[in-house]
């Protein structure tokens, strides 16, 4: 288990500098030139010139990845727009995304599990043929839009909710967690549902049912520990498509986390700061899978022989 | 983990409704993106700029309009030739912290301002106002003698920059140069202390980070991209400034999320120029906001950038054509009142400004005419370069470019960039023929937009200005004489023979210049436009009921 613990921390490394390489690459092969960007609209060519020689920009593209990597593992990376450091301004807003994402995590369990478990146990009703198709609404809709929907209704029009912008606080909060936990709740509901289906015809659920254990039982104590591993598994993949929600729902509500740092560093062309963003990001997906495959072993007892 | 589930769910609809409190005298502001630069040599940005003008002060400052008043210097004298400026300073403009961080700091002197001048010409301050101050003796020579590793003494100071005295320093010009003190009035050459700034380089911090300088406001707290708190700098040497106790800038989100905060009241003043067009009319119409909306000139043009060194724009016919098939007024569908027709250059307002100036007026028969002389019977394709993230308005006026032109026979293909990649290429040589840009003044004055942007001479093969490769001897030898001439109204002639012969060549699109809108709250006293600034936050007062 340790061994293939340790394989797995292995290919997330290499998937890293893998990452690092293509964005690196595909950065450097931009019509612009980022000494120009540091320099200004007014800058004259012997300044840019100087600036490209400051920053390293007139080496060879190998030994300009050399630096990149020394420097963002030194936290020496500075960004062009402000010269703030890359590593810094992402650990500082690290946690805003994390609150963030746990809470719109938090949104996805806490809906999904009851719902799945009610559409399992009234499977075929009408109530779970209407959350089917509502979940299948939820699902479509698109964050960016369903973010201004409840900023401009739930904040702004009926003052329930802070409409964002104060920060990253439990005031601003709820919105943003609403806005990232929607999709997510219902596309977990569904998931958690077929796979109840599948697992509520197995034998030990008949067993369970003909020792006289009571239904609720049944459903949340035998049914459902095995029907949550896959959602897990696909909790984990799913990192990646809730950081790319995190981007809008950060940047709708001025949630000052990583994701709007990116979007603010993309639109600067500011390229050390968006290798740091996409480099973490990398590395969340990465660090998700392995926790996930961690988690798997404590949920499921066969997978620690 | 259930209970921490339930605890933050429960927390995030307990806390959802409340709101945060406002803090008393406090001027709160919001902006997209985080505040560029806190350094003054670094600072040439909207988001910047209005920040580093209280944070610091220089020798003179703009009035209530583009005249030049005394801020740290007490006055000034020219020299008969108008190559010679003294300064004599105030005593009691103190820096805001001393070497320990405790206030006040000590006098700001003459000393001072030499070195904040040299700091922007050391290329390795990647100052954008260096060559602005190209105009003091001898001041390019000490720039280009840094620019390059050399084992030979360097000049201490620049020879045309004197200080006799703590009060009194001098400039000494290569020419008169009639701009040389809206140059002076920009924060690029606000007053920094030397062993600060030096201080801070021997701990690995930077100024940015620590400012100190001698204006109404000080910093008390920067988190990047998120706020900025400023505080009353209570040894200010005006003691009637500033009106307020505090500023606070929060950072993030789009002009919807800060129009329902400004509604809502959490933000005093609101920009409206990105807002979508029903929210600026809206707002504009409104009998409850319109007395409390405020505009004036911006002091722009938005302009297509022909380049004349390419084909077809090679061609003075092609580059008229395309001026006669746009119909300017299309462009009110994307921001309404908020935008003037060009008929020229310079924006009303400017010094020199031509009302006589007749430009083109929509006219696609007359186009095809052009074309026809020109060789295109059947029109061109051409592509257009253009920044959508820049402003929302460069990705609707590309499409209404490209439809106008259309009408013309003119196939245009949109290709959309980032502004870095976009400023990249438009200043790279023989690279597009065409790109739509904007351009916004520095200082008052036809140089900043005539000679910056038509100068032939100041063409480069990267990083030009000059987007256009516009390249006339006439204009040339106008542009460089109006330069280094001190009678006012013999220069602002210079200027309009100047500009008459560019829209007549027409090496752009003369497209069009902005209004700028602002509405602030009532309880918001002392918010007025200014012609340069776009806030002066020292004369505002917040006077909310209750506090």
């Amino acid at each position: 288990m340790f061994v293939e613990l340790l394989k797995k921390i292995g290919w997330g490394i290499a998937t890293l500098v893998g990452v690092s390489l293509i964005v690196f690459i595909l950065l450097y092969m931009l019509p612009a030139d980022p000494a120009r960007t540091v320099a200004g609209e007014r800058a004259d060519p012997a300044t840019i010139a100087a600036i490209r020689h400051q920053l390293g920009l007139d080496k060879p593209l190998p030994v300009q990845y050399v630096y990149f990597v020394r420097d963002i593992l030194t936290n020496n990376l500075h960004s062009y727009r402000n010269n703030d450091l890359v590593m810094s301004a992402i650990a500082r807003r690290f946690p805003a995304t994390l609150l963030l994402a746990l809470a719109g995590i938090a949104i996805w369990l806490a809906v999904a599990i009851p719902l799945g478990l009610l559409t399992a146990k009234y499977s075929g009703s009408v109530f779970d043929r209407a959350s089917l198709f509502l979940g299948l609404i939820a699902i479509s809709i698109p964050a960016f839009w369903l973010g201004r929907i409840f900023q401009h209704y739930l904040g702004y029009q009926w003052g329930l909710f802070s409409v964002g912008g104060g920060g990253a606080n439990l005031w601003s909060l709820p919105l943003p967690a609403l806005t990232l936990g929607f999709a997510g709740a219902a596309y977990y509901a569904r998931l958690l549902h077929s796979n109840l289906g599948s697992v509520m015809n197995q034998d030990y659920i008949r067993s369970a049912r003909a020792r006289g254990v009571s239904e609720a039982k049944v459903l949340s104590k035998h049914a459902l520990r095995n029907a949550i591993i896959p959602v897990i598994a696909v909790l984990g993949l799913d990192v990646a498509s809730l950081l790319s929600g995190l981007i809008f729902t950060e940047k709708i509500f001025a949630w000052p986390g990583i994701g709007s740092l990116a979007i603010d560093s993309i639109l600067n062309l500011d390229v050390p700061m968006i290798m740091g963003t996409v480099l973490f990001s990398a590395l969340m997906v990465v660090a998700a899978n392995i926790l996930v495959d961690v988690a798997y072993i404590f949920i499921d007892p066969r997978l620690r022989k | 983990m259930r209970k921490f589930i339930l605890l933050l769910l429960a927390s995030i609809f307990i806390t959802g409704c409340a709101r945060q409190p406002r803090q008393p005298h406090t001027l709160m502001l919001a902006a997209q993106s985080d505040v560029s630069w806190l350094d003054p040599a670094r600072a040439y940005d909207t988001s910047s700029l209005p920040f580093v003008r209280v944070l610091y002060r220089g020798l003179v400052d703009y009035g209530d309009g583009a005249n030049i008043v005394p801020a740290v210097a007490e006055r000034w004298t020219i020299s008969p030739d108008g190559k010679t400026y003294t300064f004599y300073l105030r005593k009691n403009a103190r820096f805001q912290f001393d070497q320990n961080g405790k206030q006040p700091g000590r006098r700001v002197t003459a000393q001072d301002f030499r070195y904040s001048i040299e700091r922007i010409l050391d290329p390795q301050t990647a100052s954008d106002g260096m060559t602005f101050y190209y105009t003091i003796a001898g001041a390019q020579k000490w720039s280009e003698e840094r620019s390059k590793p050399s084992t030979k003494v360097l000049s201490k100071h620049v020879p045309g920059i004197v200080v006799p005295n703590d009060d009194e320093i001098i400039f000494h010009l290569n020419h008169p140069d009639a701009t040389f003190l809206n140059y002076l009035a920009m924060p690029f050459v606000y007053a920094v202390p030397q062993e600060w700034v030096e201080k801070l380089d021997r701990e690995g911090e930077t100024l940015n980070e620590h400012p100190n300088g001698c204006g109404p406001f000080q910093m008390k707290e920067w988190i990047h991209d998120r706020k900025l708190e400023l505080v009353k700098n209570p040894y200010y040497y005006d003691q009637t400034l500033p009106k307020c106790d505090r500023i606070l800038d929060t950072f993030g989100g789009d002009d919807v999320l800060h129009l329902m905060r400004f509604e809502l009241g959490d933000v005093d003043v609101q920009n409206l120029e990105d807002a979508a067009p029903p929210d600026f009319t809206r707002m504009t119409d409104s009998p409850k906001w319109q007395p409390y909306t405020q505009h004036a000139p911006m002091m722009d043009i938005r302009y297509v950038a022909l380049n004349c060194e390419m084909k077809p724009f090679d061609n003075k016919l092609v580059r008229q054509a395309m001026n006669y098939a746009i119909d300017k007024s299309t462009f009110k569908q994307i921001l309404g009142k908020r935008i003037e027709v060009a008929h020229g250059v310079l924006p009303p307002g400017t010094p020199g400004y031509n009302p006589n100036l007749k430009g083109y007026n929509y006219d696609p028969q007359k186009a095809k005419v052009l074309l026809k002389q020109a060789g295109y019977p059947n029109g061109f394709s051409v592509t257009l370069w253009y920044a959508p993230t820049a402003a929302t308005w460069y990705g609707k006026a590309a499409q209404l470019i490209q439809a106008n032109l259309k009408q013309a026979g003119v196939t245009v293909n949109l290709k959309a960039v980032t502004y870095a990649e976009l400023k990249t290429a438009a200043g790279k040589r023989h690279n597009i023929q065409m790109s739509l840009m904007g351009w916004l003044q520095d200082f008052p004055d036809p140089s900043n937009f005539l000679d910056v942007l038509f100068n032939g001479e100041k063409i480069t093969d990267t990083s030009s200005n000059n987007r256009a490769f516009y390249n006339n001897p006439q204009v040339n030898a106008l542009l460089n004489a109006a330069g280094i001439e001190t009678n006012q109204a013999k220069r602002l002639k210079m200027y309009q023979q100047a500009e008459k012969i560019i829209v007549n060549e027409a090496p752009w699109i003369f497209l069009l210049h902005t209004e700028r809108y602002v509405v602030h709250q009532p309880w918001i006293k002392g918010y007025t436009l200014h012609p340069m600034w776009s806030a002066r936050y020292e004369y505002v007062e917040v006077k909310r009921q209750g506090e």
